[in-house]
């Protein structure tokens, strides 16, 4: 099941993240603080949803742990607990470098480090989507 | 259709509940407005300049597997 729930869920992040930005709107009478910039923009919005979504998952996990009763979720949320700042420090740095030169190359490293961030989400929301549904008490 | 099948199916639903709304925000208008613009960078920079604030807190403390329990809460867990 876990096979074919986490692909899912990973895809369910990417498609928020394909579909994240249309466009931004940047006229003269009202500039984009993003210059226009949509991989700057999707990479500030993608960051700062992880942040809450990893935020809501470690204490969710926390206040419901005698319920969830599984170690498994547990050590989901400590990797989180244990590398969250250090995902958002990684892709706030190659967003610096990407906004400093935006390369290629410095778009892809930008991407890759966002996927980091969106497969441990994916697992965080795998997690709360089943022990909201199919955990009695 | 078995147990599990069902959970799975369950499961998805609950995920689009969480997830729907923002990806409904994300795809219901072509082009993103400048205040929505303004309210990611701000958010992006609270987030940015001070993350240690930002990781700290009991949520944040990793515990070791058999610690005591405080509480028990009353209910499920919400979504």
């Amino acid at each position: 099941m876990k096979t074919l729930r986490v692909p899912f869920l990973f895809l369910s992040v990417l498609v928020l993240i394909g579909f994240g930005c249309k466009g931004l709107e940047n006229t003269a009478e009202r500039p984009s603080p993003y210059n226009g910039d949509e991989v700057l923009y999707r990479a500030e919005l993608i960051t700062t949803t992880s942040y809450d979504s990893m935020r809501d998952f470690v204490t969710w996990e926390k206040q419901w742990r005698p319920i969830i009763n599984n170690r498994d979720v547990k050590h989901a949320a400590d990797t989180v607990r244990a590398h969250g700042k250090e995902w958002i420090a990684t892709a706030k740095r190659l967003r610096d470098s990407y906004k400093i030169s935006p390369t290629q190359t410095n778009k892809d490293a930008l991407n890759a480090s966002l996927d980091v961030i969106s497969q441990a989400l994916a697992e965080a929301l795998g997690y709360m989507s089943k022990y909201t549904t199919t955990k009695k008490v | 259709m078995g147990p599990e099948e069902i959970a799975l199916a369950l499961g998805v639903i609950n995920l689009l509940r969480i997830i729907g709304p923002k990806i409904a925000e994300a795809v219901k208008s072509g082009q993103v407005p400048v205040e929505k613009q303004k309210e990611i960078r701000a958010a992006y920079d609270s987030l940015t300049t001070d993350m240690d604030a930002h990781f700290t807190g009991p949520e944040w403390e990793i515990e070791p597997d058999d610690a005591p329990i405080a509480e028990v809460p009353p209910k499920a867990p919400p979504a």
